[in-house]
């Protein structure tokens, strides 16, 4: 499926990735206290709309 | 070489950056914390937004509205902030690329191009017919004409919205971000105006009098299937938002401006229209702006939202292009920019000569990409964060060979395609997808949270218990790689 410039140009970045003296490369993961964060907030979001809607 | 050539040549490598499948450089990684959350409250607040709301007053009032919307919207969009962006953003892939380690190297391609085309010409044929009501309303209101919506006008405004809408993509990515740089901002100031006008015309104590549009159901019932169909609305944002989240600079950049465009701008559009939706007594967005704002103020509101479909409709066939292109690999790269846009817009132009079954149906549509949207979500995150930690093979997701490691099954991850068809029957179990009718259970589960439930946990038991085992997957030998500094 891939001619041959694209494989080129796509082993040259996956070369760029994989080296550790490279600027280039995999970002850092997303910290999970950062989704802990989002499903409290919506956890209590949620409830506070859920009182305020039908208490 | 002239611009219109330019134009019909296929994308240059060195170039190609954002439009690309490659995975991206540095310097392709072009938007900031700030530039992704304009990007996505551009997309936010759209004209879908007004649909939606729409659709939820159908079956609740004000106060309960805001809470379904809240509910619903928070549920969907964090999946959808986490599922098919992280992945894109970690790497710099293509979000087509991302689902090979779920889907396998030919099943993920197959996922995305039959979702991003389907969704595509579907809103694409909504939105263009909005746009021929709108005109229309406008015309009847001025030069006192009695153009029914269904009429043959109103059809051939919506095939006219089609061909300026391919016209724009036809020109590219700098003439979409030229256009959304004027619509985007206009339709903030027209839902802010809507908002103050419902305010000062209706005030709130008589909006949270006013019934739902529709008694067909109780009003524990109603509100379940409010929250259901915010649940499907945001799930609908799944083709658009991974390739966008690649352009950011980290992971986190990636993330929360999905919370501040997709989730807060999209709540506040989908609250004011259905507060419009309330107060007028249609769910049809052209038919707020007028009785709101008066002949003249309501009058160029309609112009430009009818306009604004315009917009909508290029911004969601341009994702849609770009995975198509990525997905058919040498096939579609090859293709000139305004044969693919053409192709993807080819069945909006049957649709919009069928207004009232595609137009009126907008909560059955947005469900029936949540049957499958919703398992495809809960799948790609139990793989990205559960199964695999954060952590894919880069060089393994560009290897299509048998026995590389996201080949799987001839390129398809079958425990996957299972888990989703058990989820999208577990949906239609509990919501009639056709006539959309709830079972009981419904009441207490909704359709789309059980359905992804369902699938996420069946996707991990069989992972562990099928899939690792018979040495497939790569899940035994991922190389972990040092993340560079953001």
């Amino acid at each position: 499926m891939m001619d041959e410039d694209f494989r080129t140009e796509l082993d040259r970045r996956l070369d760029l990735y994989e080296d550790p003296g490279s600027e280039e490369g995999v970002l850092a993961p997303l910290p999970t206290g950062d989704i802990v964060i989002s499903i409290v907030v919506l956890a209590v979001t949620s409830l506070v709309v859920v009182g305020w809607c039908f208490l | 070489m002239s611009s219109d050539r330019q134009r019909f040549q296929r994308t240059a490598l060195h170039d190609a950056g954002s439009t690309s499948d490659l995975p991206l450089l540095k310097k392709d990684r072009i938007w900031s914390f700030w530039d992704f959350s304009a990007a996505n409250i551009g997309l936010a607040i759209a004209t879908w937004a007004f649909l939606q709301g729409g659709a939820v007053a159908y079956y609740v009032g004000a106060k309960e509205a805001v809470a379904s919307i809240v509910i619903g919207y928070g549920i969907s969009i964090i999946f959808v902030a986490l599922a098919p962006c992280i992945p894109a953003v970690r790497y710099g892939i293509e979000q087509f690329v991302s689902l090979r380690s779920s889907f396998g190297t030919a099943g993920g391609r197959a996922i995305m191009l039959a979702l991003s085309a389907l969704l595509a010409a579907a809103w694409a044929a909504v939105l263009a017919i909005m746009c021929g009501h709108a005109f229309a309303n406008v015309s009847n209101e001025l030069f006192g004409t009695d153009l029914a919506p269904d009429s043959l006008i109103v059809k051939l405004l919506g095939l006219l919205a089609v061909i300026i809408s391919w016209l724009i993509l036809m020109r590219g990515p700098k003439s979409i971000e030229t256009v959304n740089k004027v619509v985007s901002p206009g339709l903030v100031v027209v839902t802010l105006l809507m908002l103050v006008l419902i305010f000062t015309q209706i005030g709130w104590s008589e909006l949270v009098s006013l019934e739902p549009l529709a008694a067909d159901f109780d009003k524990h019932m109603a509100f379940m299937l409010a929250i259901e169909l915010n649940v499907a609305g945001g799930l609908a944002w799944w083709p658009n938002v991974g390739n966008l989240a690649r352009l950011t600079r980290s992971s986190r950049a990636a993330y929360w401006p999905n919370m501040i465009g997709l989730f807060l701008a999209s709540v506040i559009a989908a609250i004011v229209g259905a507060f419009s939706a309330l107060a007028l007594g249609s769910d049809d967005p052209t038919q707020w702006m007028i009785p709101l704002g008066g002949f003249v103020l309501g009058g160029l509101a309609l112009i430009f939202v009818g306009f604004a479909n315009i917009t909508s409709i290029v911004a969601q066939g341009y994702a849609a292009l770009v995975a198509v292109r990525g997905g058919t690999g040498n096939v579609g790269r090859r293709l000139p920019w305004p044969v693919l846009g053409g192709l993807i817009l080819v069945p909006a132009v049957v649709l919009v000569f069928f207004p009232d079954i595609t137009y009126n149906n907008y909560g059955r549509f947005v469900s029936w990409g949540a049957i499958v949207l919703g398992p495809l979500c809960a799948i790609q995150f139990v793989d990205f964060f559960i199964l695999r930690r954060q952590h894919l093979d880069i060089r393994a997701m560009y290897d299509n060979r048998p026995g590389s490691p996201y080949h799987f099954t001839g390129g398809f991850n079958l425990v996957a395609f299972t888990t989703m068809a058990a989820g999208a029957l577990v949906y239609t179990l509990l919501l009639d997808p056709i006539d959309y009718i709830p079972t009981e259970a419904f009441r207490w589960l909704t359709a789309s949270i059980p359905s992804m439930l369902v699938s996420g946990t069946l996707y991990y038991v069989l992972t562990k218990t099928v899939t690792i085992p018979r040495g497939k997957g790569g899940f035994l030998r991922v190389k972990t790689q040092a993340a560079k500094p953001d």
